[in-house]
């Protein structure tokens, strides 16, 4: 955008057509996606004639287009040897053997991945009861299952089952919890894909996918970066299964739900939407599928990009979604109305909708009397408006506003700045970069040489600047404050936003000093007020008011939380008895 | 959206290079390049209209000192000007460094410029911004430019706070009241009151014990009286300057301050001498303090007004000596009734003398007397100054003594 | 849920904006000027008339739920006299929000910007309600909700600065000027109540349609308790309040405050909150204009237009040089521009809509009876 434009632009605000450049669909995987559907009855078609050459090359193009198993187990091979590039790739294992079922043979092969599987498992309850001769498998059945029996007129009449190869597997001979017949190749693939093993027959047009996953999880851990001391210690690992057990194990009640829904054309990532049925919001629940199952994306790997992808307002800085590590946090905002996904691959999970309140309150804040709770959350609101405003208002009032400070201090603002040559600005500025310089390469050190770096920090701007005369001491004294109270801010994307409108602040209240702080903060609320966390007010419950507070920013006695949230607009608003302490008032 | 987010973008960046641009032309009062004032000293002056005298702060830089001291010294300048704002402007272009005004805790005005008004200067300075029109106004009887010069803090480093702190000193002594420059314009443009302002001097030997009442009553003193020996001559606040309109008419002593703020409801507590009932020329110390609010009244009678003032004092006895019995009712009432007697005899006389000798309702009298009128040209017609000379008081005193502080008695309780 | 519409609060909030900016700039002044030590009297007084006034304007209202004075002219006297009733609203509105920011402007630059010009200050004002009215309704009304509240607490914080100097005896005598002044020619005083001016434009937007009188009511009443208390501060703390102009009487409270040993001088805090609600009130008054302006010409698309409008608010407010001139002008702006449209036009016109509905009526009654 060159200047004549910018300015034709400012001066012409006339809405114009958008040109936006995206580049001509030209990515494969889409088309594919697209086409596939059209394609499938005629290429199903081609390769049931099963006499194509095993010509990789010429052949991956076409078998692309692939739904449905083949019955020919030959073919099945090929296509899988093709499909996972067999010769080249080391870790996928494809067991060929001869099944024994009633004392008949059939050929057969196992699909599974090394190092995604539990070996004992395929060993010894897929292998053992399908390739060995026992009981089971060597049981001759002349007699045929017997559906039912009615008896007229001293005549027996039986309805019998022929026998099938597929349910006698499915039944009698895999001894598994957890064993789907599928059709699709595409479902094999992903559940394989994913650390189950599948079960190919010669002569049937479905594949087995026996759950065997068995590969190596961290487990579960302390919670890190959301520390209590009072409450449960653990915290969500990458599993998405583990994570889900961890909220069912707090809940306990038969009304969660945890769809999944996947995520990403190629990782396929699976997601888990957890809500409670009777509580949450169904506009709301469908809201958040809705929007998962709209995200066109080819891979996803984290919850913090799903975040990102979630929000309503990607132009602002402020956080409007919560991701916890904690289990107990999560199952808390579920039990509220609210709804949390779970990413696997990524321990944290998502909770929307969000609210500012909810952000500067920490995990512990419920387990705690609220007397207690109350002091913190004074604490951290005089925080975050320290973080950012302390540096701003620094400016304005040494710039504009001398009358403001106390005597005393003003004197001792100037002493200290009297051999400093930079001005205010220049130097305020440099010292908050240079924080941030320190926090970044603190973060980013190998951890054994990170508290050198708070070291060298310390060591070269708190005391060699000073005593070089190139800072004044009371700066260093912002600054620091500023950091300290950046760090007590509980959500770690807020005090990031913190973090960057603070050189908002400092370079409008440079311009027109406090002035120029009203101005910033106007513009700040009005951004405040615009934004919305899946369709609710980011400044609820305080604006826009409805009279009734349920839950502000402050806690309530234990006793006295009795509504949730009035915005969630929850199926059940009462959360506990009007007298919740039953104990205290009913035998008297 | 994508265009809108571009052209807000844009805007903004633009907005912002202008405005940072302007500003780099406008300039900033820099912090470090103002010379910050700390008291006002306004004498006349012998050519021009007025001598100003300013006390500015030096900061000191603090070099290889790690104790981090604010200590500041400070230098007293002054020139002779038409007017303030002038002498503000020589100063500029005298100290390279711009005069800021904001920091000034308190206005020095000499005897003899008081005496020929001082409203002008006051309202010049209240229009100016930076003068903080809570700073206090004290009438000096030596010239501005000496109290300023001698006004070396004798317990603080620094003489803002110094200035800060010394007129509080009022709320425990009751020799003077703190009086800011807002309250004392207010006064003087007012139809009810008069206005007062702080009296202070140098307390020199040369000044000391003069002019002192034969009385034993140390409160008697006014400023620069105090026969304290100091090492270098101090400065001292003591006694109120009485001014009709804004022209001073005159001051009043340490002790008649005290009956001043007893009768205009504004004693926080304060300490006196009274006579002892039960010897001849021997006096006891007590600790005053309101029982209740001074209650006020003004009848007017035949257009002459009557006021009534009706005080209620707790006291506790201070001085103790051989052979006192505090336990004994009727020493108490004694007590009790000698410090009656002697404080209606200070009060009577000092609300005549104010009233006969200086013409000027520093109690705000006029307020009770205002309700006697339904509007304010019947209030002005009356003219309540000049009817405030032939005013008659009666004041009604009501002390209780209520206790000692350790000891009750020192003649072993022989009346039990 | 329905964010779109206005609560109660919200359209409350609304309504006081106007009156608080007028508030701390020039309203206490002009009233003390008229009624002097009888202010106090005199502001019972017009919040009783004021309120009186409501209760008509409620009532002629109720016959029109969610339409504005725009609409309800149109229905009287079709696009011609919509057409003008629009223009004078605009034009109050304009004139409104430029006199405002100078003066504001104007008490701004006197205390803390000696070397800035005041185009500069009235410069940042409406690049932050440009960007306010890009941002959209609904953040200008939550805003106006957030600002509202802070600056009716800084009022009552300049009560309780002064609350130790209180004295009763300084509002005697107690007719002042005598009784014309106070009841006859103080009557005009209910332009203080220039808030009302939102009360015809804010049905549409309501919620809850029922709650209009409500609204009214509250709003009036908030307005009369901190007129009533600012004056009381006033007049009671001090004696010269009114023989001695100040800027601003509430800022001059302040600045005279000996409260707060640690901050020694707060007024740039009140400052602060007054800068806020005066953008808000900027915002809003833009964004009430490009309401009107779409209404008059059935333009679809008006947001961007708010530069213009902006533009023309920095002209209208930098017109006059001499701030005596302009001190004067816009008193008498706020004086008799308020009583002539708030109190004159807008009232004209609802009972010229109520007989038109009244004689619609009953010509329909009559065609029906036939």
């Amino acid at each position: 955008m060159n200047i004549v434009d910018t300015f034709k632009k400012i001066f012409f605000p006339i809405e114009e057509p958008s040109h936006d450049f995206s580049l001509p669909a030209n990515d494969d995987l889409a088309r594919n996606f697209d086409t596939s559907k059209e394609n499938t009855s005629q290429s199903s078609s081609n390769f049931s004639g099963g006499d194509n050459t095993n010509n990789t090359n010429t052949i991956s193009d076409e078998f692309s287009d692939v739904k449905e198993i083949f019955p020919s187990i030959d073919v099945n091979i090929e296509y899988i040897k093709v499909k996972y590039n067999l010769l080249i790739n080391s870790d996928i294992v494809l067991r060929e053997f001869i099944l024994t079922a009633r004392n008949k043979q059939y050929r057969a092969f196992l699909l599974f991945i090394d190092g995604m599987t539990d070996m004992d498992l395929v060993n010894n309850y897929v292998l053992k009861p399908l390739m060995l001769k026992n009981s089971a498998n060597s049981f001759d059945g002349n007699q045929n299952q017997v559906v039912s029996e009615a008896v007229t007129n001293n005549i027996t009449v039986r309805k019998v089952k022929k026998f099938n190869i597929k349910e006698y597997i499915l039944n009698c001979l895999l001894p598994q919890n957890n064993v789907k017949p599928q059709k699709e190749f595409k479902e094999i693939f992903s559940s394989v894909n994913s650390g189950n093993c599948a079960l190919f027959v010669d002569t049937l047009d479905i594949a087995f996918d026996i759950d065997v996953k068995g590969f190596q999880t961290r487990s579960i851990n302390k919670p890190e970066n959301e520390v209590v001391l009072r409450g449960p210690q653990e915290a969500f690992v990458e599993n998405l299964r583990t994570n889900t057990s961890l909220i069912r194990r707090i809940i306990n009640n038969e009304n969660l739900i945890m769809e999944n829904i996947k995520v990403g054309k190629v990782s396929k990532t699976v997601c888990s939407v957890c809500y409670m049925q009777n509580i949450a919001n169904d506009d709301l629940v469908a809201e958040v599928k809705y929007r998962l199952n709209n995200i066109d994306i080819d891979y996803l790997v984290s919850s913090g990009e799903l975040e990102q992808l979630l929000e309503d307002n990607t132009k602002y800085s402020l956080p409007q979604i919560i991701s916890t590590e904690r289990p107990d946090k999560a199952s808390t905002y579920l039990l509220e109305g609210r709804v949390v996904i779970l990413v696997n691959g990524s321990p944290y999970a998502l909770i929307v909708p969000a609210v500012f309140v909810d952000f500067l309150e920490s995990s512990e804040d419920k387990n705690i009397k609220f007397q207690f709770a109350n002091l913190l959350k004074v604490i951290r609101i005089a925080s975050f408006l320290i973080t950012l405003l302390l540096p701003g208002i620094y400016v304005a009032i040494t710039s504009f506003h001398l009358e403001f400070i106390p005597t005393e201090l003003l004197f001792a603002i100037v002493a200290s700045r009297a051999s400093v040559p930079f001005s205010i600005i220049f130097e305020i500025i440099i010292m908050e970069l240079s924080f941030e310089l320190i926090r970044e390469a603190g973060l980013r050190v190998p951890s054994p040489i990170g508290p050198t770096i708070g070291i060298i920090g310390a060591l070269i701007i708190g005391q060699s600047a000073v005593e070089a005369g190139i800072v004044s001491p009371i700066l260093i004294i912002i600054v620091a404050i500023t950091g300290i109270t950046s760090f007590a801010i509980p959500d770690y994307y807020l005090a990031f936003h913190c973090r960057i409108w603070r050189f908002v602040y400092i370079i409008f209240g440079y311009l027109a000093g406090l002035l120029g702080i009203a101005f910033a903060s106007f513009i700040h609320i009005l951004i405040a007020t615009k934004v919305q966390s899946f369709g609710i007010s980011y400044l609820e419950p305080y604006i826009p008011s409805k009279g009734r507070l349920s839950n502000g920013l402050f806690n309530k006695p234990i006793w006295k939380r009795e509504k949730r949230e009035d915005f969630l607009d929850t199926k059940k608003i009462d959360k506990q008895e009007h007298i919740s302490m039953k104990w205290k008032y009913e035998n008297k | 959206m994508n265009y809108k987010v571009r052209k807000v973008f844009a805007i903004f960046i633009l907005t912002l290079l202008i405005l940072i641009a302007s500003t780099k032309y406008y300039g900033i009062r820099g912090i470090d390049n103002l010379a910050y004032v700390v008291a006002i000293g306004i004498d006349v002056g012998t050519d021009e209209n007025l001598l100003l005298s300013l006390q500015i702060s030096l900061p000191n830089s603090g070099e290889s000192s790690s104790s981090s001291s604010q200590s500041s010294s400070v230098v007293v300048e002054s020139v002779e000007c038409s007017s303030i704002n002038t002498g503000i402007t020589l100063f500029n272009s005298y100290l390279g460094k711009e005069i800021n005004l904001s920091h000034c805790k308190v206005l020095v005005i000499s005897e003899e410029f008081a005496t020929q008004g001082v409203s002008e200067v006051l309202y010049t300075l209240t229009n100016e911004i930076q003068f903080r029109t809570t700073s206090n106004i004290i009438i000096s009887k030596c010239d501005a430019k000496s109290y300023l010069e001698y006004s070396a803090p004798l317990l603080d480093k620094v003489s803002a706070r110094y200035y800060e702190i010394a007129p509080t000193s009022s709320e425990y002594t009751g020799f003077t009241e703190s009086i800011t420059c807002n309250e004392f314009l207010s006064a003087i443009s007012s139809n009810f009151s008069s206005p007062v302002a702080i009296l202070g001097s140098i307390n020199s030997e040369a000044t000391q014990g003069k002019s002192v009442s034969s009385s034993d009553v140390t409160s008697y003193y006014t400023a620069g009286q105090t026969p304290i020996s100091p090492k270098n001559d101090g400065v001292e606040t003591m006694g109120l300057a009485i001014f009709n309109k804004d022209k001073l008419v005159g001051e009043l002593n340490g002790f008649e301050s005290i009956c001043h703020l007893i009768i205009s409801n504004k004693l926080k507590n304060a300490q006196i001498r009274v006579p002892s009932p039960v010897k001849e020329l021997d006096f006891i110390d007590l600790y005053i303090e309101f029982d209740d609010d001074t209650q006020n009244s003004v009848y007017l009678v035949n257009s002459t007004p009557y006021i009534t003032s009706n005080i209620k004092i707790t006291a506790k006895i201070q001085s103790m000596n051989n052979n006192i019995n505090l336990k004994d009712d009727e020493l108490v009432r004694k007590i009790e009734t000698s410090a009656e007697a002697f404080l209606k005899e200070n009060i009577v006389n000092y609300l005549y003398k104010t009233s006969k000798e200086f013409d000027a309702d520093i109690d705000s009298f006029g307020l009770y007397a205002s309700k006697y009128f339904s509007t304010n040209d019947e209030w002005e017609n009356y003219n309540w100054i000049h009817h405030y000379k032939d005013a008659y008081f009666n004041v009604n005193i009501d002390v209780n003594l209520r206790s000692s502080y350790l000891l009750t008695s020192t003649d072993g309780g022989s009346s039990d | 849920m329905n964010y779109n519409k206005l609560g109660n609060f919200e359209a409350i909030c609304l309504i006081v904006v106007l009156f608080i900016n007028h508030l701390v700039l020039n309203l206490p002044q002009m009233i003390l000027n008229n009624s002097k030590n009888a202010s106090i009297l005199n502001c019972i007084y017009i919040l009783a008339l004021v309120l009186i006034f409501v209760i008509l304007v409620v009532k002629l209202l109720k016959n029109f739920a969610g339409l504005d004075i725009i609409d309800i002219s149109e229905y009287l006297g079709g696009k011609f006299l919509q057409i003008l009733i629009g223009i004078l609203c605009i034009v109050y509105l304009l004139v409104e929000a430029s006199f405002l920011t100078r003066m504001f402007s104007k008490n701004l630059f006197l205390a803390y910007f000696n070397d800035y010009p005041i185009s500069f200050i009235i410069f940042l004002f409406l690049f932050v309600v440009v960007v306010a009215n890009l941002m959209g309704r609904k953040s200008i009304i939550k805003t106006n909700t957030i600002v509202v509240p802070i600056a009716l607490f800084s009022i009552l914080f300049t009560f309780i600065f002064v609350a130790d100097l209180l004295r009763v005896e300084r509002s005697l005598p107690i007719l002042a000027d005598g009784a014309s002044t106070i009841f006859l020619t103080g009557a005009s005083n209910i332009f203080a109540f220039n808030g009302l001016f939102f009360l015809f434009f804010v049905s549409p937007l309501l919620n809850k349609k029922q709650d209009m009188p409500k609204i009214a009511f509250a709003s009036t009443l908030i307005c009369g308790i901190f007129l009533i208390l600012s004056i009381t501060a006033l007049v009671f703390a001090f004696s010269d309040i009114y023989s001695v102009i100040r800027i601003s009487p509430l800022y001059f409270i302040i600045i005279n405050s000996k409260l707060s040993s640690f901050l020694e001088r707060p007024e740039i805090i009140f400052i602060f909150i007054w800068t806020l609600s005066l953008m808000s009130f900027l915002s809003i008054a833009v964004m009430f204009i490009l309401n009107i302006f779409k209404k008059m010409t059935n333009m679809k698309k008006v947001k961007n237009l708010s530069v213009a409008v902006c533009t023309i608010i920095f002209t209208i407010s930098l017109l006059i040089d001499n701030v005596f001139t302009l001190e004067k002008v816009a008193n008498a702006f706020y004086k008799y521009g308020t009583l002539v449209l708030v109190f004159g036009v807008f009232t004209l016109v609802l009972i010229g809509a109520n007989i038109k509905k009244k004689m619609l009526q009953k010509r329909q009654n009559i065609n029906y009876k036939e």
